[in-house]
């Protein structure tokens, strides 16, 4: 398997149900082998956005077009792009080898060619062993493998994905955020994943577009988004983050905690960090490291990240003042 | 289904349509007959309410109507008393024994009709099975059939499973513990049964009820061949009125009267009791 | 057990025999060499069963209550699920008249059906004809299939028929390879509904029946009606092993079905 990837353009999309808009003006470009995420919460439009791409929504307004060619009027079942369902949507009257083998069957490959792409696709994802099996005999995790290579077998250009793995416990979501980013770099094709979980996000995408109010209110890499977020709300959205007001009222000062240090009061700071002083309200042990959350003497409240060996461990009710370095803290728009 | 998944059912795919061929065939199959008896009530044997008149004017007649009521009234209530137990104690009973007493109730609503009023015929009759045995027992025969208590024993058979059905789904979704709750804030059981699970289970009992009675009313076959002459049903004149008279316009109005007393009966109970549940109780 | 609870399974146990018990009179009785078929039977014969299986007019009936039961079937299925597609997943004006007729003939006492139809049929030449049997049972069987397809409908899983297109099955595919197959229990439910409907509908069947065409129900009420034709009695119990069988079938393919899972 080596395709490439499809590009998918999504220009000027628009969606309304009755007064309520769903999507509003939303265009992306999606480059053509690229893990594109769709990020956003519940409400977002990002599944909607997946829907239209997939042409199980009508746009209102706008168009999709893959590879240059404009398919907004066409059916699901002539776009050749390869869907995951959030719940799998494996056929339960059909054997796993059958599942696998619809898309195929749709594109008219039979026999020898039949059998061996199916078994190429469940080699793929490590479910060789299970061909014969019924959906239901299958745990959740097995479910999704079988979901993914009923995706690929047939070899799309771009596969679509809506939450696939939001009904698993989370130490399968990791392993499975893993295989797909494997899958990803072995197949080539143009994934475009939507989720609602931003650490999935930061850790599987190239980039990630963040959906709000069915709105791309940002698209970039993962480290775009996060260091350099070009609002308050996707700075909020991303990770823990500490807002202070900046020098003028349209704008705001975000560190991240573990970019926040902490020293005892008259303690010598790294020469250019900025520095507030405040006192310790809760401290909570994570194991990993410590959450300190600090009361500014100036107003408001910051998180601070910490190793667990700081000598000594701050305690509620301690007098501390926290820095941090110039570089580490960026404007954002308020 | 709601939400971003549904949008599928946007789709302009026609699925409408589909409901046009059925609508059609019950407008000329169904509903047009219907339409011509209410013509025939009022034309035959000349136009007017002559017919309508007839039968309010003849107490011959408004007896067979109230006859109609007793009937169905006491083989609601006797359904009741029977039924209502019996779903209770599905509910209580182990898996096995629950589908015991369900398979109790299919039987005879999948064994055809017919097959079970001539077991009746056979046993009730004056030399049928329950009179030889009292007989043997050196008693005086009874008459069960072709009187009020052979209408009853063959038609309470044929409507228990219909009222037994729905009260069962009813209790089924009845949180038992709440019968623990109401002794354990001091109510005795009996008090407790009477008080806060009877009242749950209403909604199954106004199913089965309305099921029951409406049902009741139009029934033709069982007091056809277990009930006698004192005993007959509106059903049943209507069918005499055709075949041995040939009274079409008077039997025609019988069947709107039967018709209009149905009706209003189910639209009434209608704001009550969701119909569709009813009938699907029924499987 | 407390006293309620014993006369609770006493009542239960005496309803359930008076439910179940009569039907089976029949079976004994049928096997008595006495027209008179009188309790218990003095001696025992097969003259009934071989009157059933020599008389032409029994043997007609029975054929044709099969034929017009399989159409019904047929036809029933068709319509009704076509119907409950689209009550379930359509949108259409006058829904809740469309659902009241569909109905009504469940609720509508049979009697008023058969006069009302007997009318309508005599002016077309349709009494004492099969389509006129057809028509008629399949109105009143319909109902049934909608109601057992269109819950089978209802819980149905859309999204499966989204990855079907999705992965390139058309319309028409989709609803054959991935619908289909998924309701198709709901389907054969409908259908056994349907056959037995028009097998034992006996009301509007004696208004249409006559010398050119009776079904078996009313050709065992006319055995009933004035006097007993002791034939009856091994119709009825030839019924009994028939619905019994399919019970037992039922049961064990739900078993066989179970183990498999």
């Amino acid at each position: 398997m080596n395709e490439t990837g499809g590009s998918v353009d999504v220009l000027g999309v628009g969606k309304t149900y009755g007064q309520a808009v769903a999507l509003d003006d939303v265009t992306l470009h999606v480059e053509p082998g690229e893990f594109m995420t769709l990020l956003g919460s519940s409400g977002s439009g990002k599944s909607t956005l997946l829907n239209v791409v997939a042409g199980f929504t009508r746009p209102t307004s706008g168009s999709v077009t893959v590879d240059g060619r404009d398919i907004t009027h066409d059916p699901p079942y002539k776009r050749d792009l390869g869907m995951v369902f959030q719940h799998y949507a494996l056929f339960p009257h059909m054997s796993v080898a059958e599942n696998v083998a619809f898309p195929l069957r749709r594109r008219r490959v039979r026999g020898a060619e039949l059998t061996r792409r199916v078994d190429e696709a469940l080699d793929v994802v490590e479910l060789g062993g299970l061909r014969d099996r019924r959906p239901a005999q299958l745990s959740g995790g097995q479910q999704q493998r079988v979901a993914l290579a009923r995706a690929i077998v047939f070899r799309p250009r771009v596969l679509l994905m809506d939450e696939p793995l939001g009904a698993l416990d989370k130490r399968l979501r990791e392993q499975l955020q893993l295989e797909i980013k494997r899958l990803h770099t072995e197949l080539g094709i143009t994934f475009v994943f939507v989720t609602h979980d931003q650490d999935e996000a930061l850790t599987m995408s190239d980039r990630i577009a963040l959906l709000r109010d069915g709105r791309v209110v940002q698209v970039g890499t993962p480290a775009d988004l996060y260091d350099r977020p070009a609002s308050r709300y996707v700075a909020e959205f991303l990770g823990e983050s500490n807002l202070l007001p900046a020098a003028n009222d349209s704008e705001a000062l975000l560190v991240r905690p573990q970019d926040v240090r902490l020293s005892r009061p008259g303690a010598d700071l790294p020469a250019g960090d900025h520095a507030h002083d405040g006192k310790v309200t809760e401290v909570i042990y994570l194991g990993s490291g410590l959450r300190v959350e600090v009361e500014l003497r100036s107003g408001g409240r910051l998180i601070a990240r910490t190793g667990t060996r700081l000598d000594p461990v701050p305690r509620p009710d301690d007098e501390v003042v926290v820095h941090w370095r110039q570089q580490d803290c960026v404007t954002v728009p308020a | 289904m709601t939400g971003e998944a549904v949008t599928g059912r946007r789709l302009p795919d026609g699925w409408g349509f589909l409901v046009l061929p059925l609508v059609a065939f019950l407008l000329v199959v169904f509903v047009h007959p219907l339409i011509s008896v209410l013509a025939r009530s009022l034309s035959d044997p000349e136009p007017g309410l002559g017919n309508y008149a007839a039968f309010f004017d003849s107490p011959v007649y408004l007896d067979v109507l109230v006859n109609t009521f007793v009937v169905a009234g006491l083989v609601t209530l006797v359904t009741l008393v029977l039924g209502f137990p019996y779903a209770y104690l599905m509910t209580l009973a182990t898996p096995f024994w629950r589908g015991v007493l369900m398979a109790a109730v299919l039987v005879p609503f999948w064994t055809s009709l017919l097959v079970r009023t001539f077991a009746w015929v056979l046993i009730l009759r004056d030399t049928g099975v329950v009179n030889e045995v009292i007989g043997a027992l050196g008693g005086q025969p009874v008459p069960l059939l072709r009187n009020l208590a052979g209408v009853l024993i063959g038609m309470v058979q044929v409507m228990l499973p219909f009222a037994v059905l729905p009260i069962y789904a009813t209790m089924r979704g009845v949180d038992r513990r709440l019968l623990q709750a109401a002794e354990g804030l001091g109510a005795r059981p009996a008090f407790a049964f009477w008080r806060v699970y009877a009242p749950l289970t209403l909604p199954g009992v106004a199913a089965a009820t309305l099921l029951v009675f409406v049902s009741s009313l139009g029934f033709y076959v069982t007091p056809a061949l277990l009930g006698g002459p004192q005993n007959v049903m509106i059903g049943e004149l209507i069918v005499q009125q055709l075949s041995g008279v040939l009274r079409w316009g008077f039997a025609s109005a019988l069947a709107v009267i039967l018709l209009v007393v149905t009706g209003v009966l189910l639209l009434l109970a209608a704001r009550v009791v969701d119909l569709r549940r009813m009938i699907g109780g029924g499987r | 057990m407390r006293p309620a609870r014993v006369a609770l399974w006493a009542l239960a146990a005496l309803t359930a025999l008076y439910l179940v018990l009569p039907v089976f009179v029949v079976v004994p009785m049928s096997f008595s060499d006495s027209a008179f078929l009188e309790f218990p039977p003095q001696e025992w014969s097969l003259r009934w069963y071989e009157n059933f299986f020599t008389d032409l007019t029994w043997l007609d009936s029975t054929i044709a209550s099969l034929q017009i039961a399989v159409q019904v079937t047929l036809l029933s299925l068709v319509l009704g699920t076509a119907a409950a597609l689209g009550m379930v997943r359509g949108r259409y004006p006058l829904r809740a008249l469309v659902s009241g007729l569909v109905m009504a003939p469940v609720l509508v006492p049979y009697v008023i059906v058969g006069l009302a139809v007997y009318a309508v049929f005599l002016q077309l030449g349709l009494t004492e004809t099969a389509l006129g049997f057809v028509l008629v049972h399949t109105a009143l069987a319909v109902p049934y299939v909608v109601i057992t397809v269109s819950s089978a409908l209802m819980s149905f899983d859309r999204r499966l028929e989204h990855a079907a297109m999705g992965l390139g099955a058309g319309p028409v595919t989709t609803f054959a390879t991935v619908t289909l197959p998924l309701i198709a229990p709901s389907l054969a439910g409908g259908a056994v509904f349907a056959f037995v409907t028009s097998f034992d509908e006996v009301v509007t069947s004696v208004f249409l029946s006559g010398p050119d065409l009776t079904t078996l129900p009313v050709q065992m009420w006319s055995g009933v009606r004035v006097q007993i034709d002791p034939t009856v009695a091994a119709v009825s119990s030839m019924l009994l092993l028939v619905t019994l069988s399919l019970f037992a079938g039922a049961g064990v393919a739900r078993l066989v079905r179970r183990r498999k899972a």
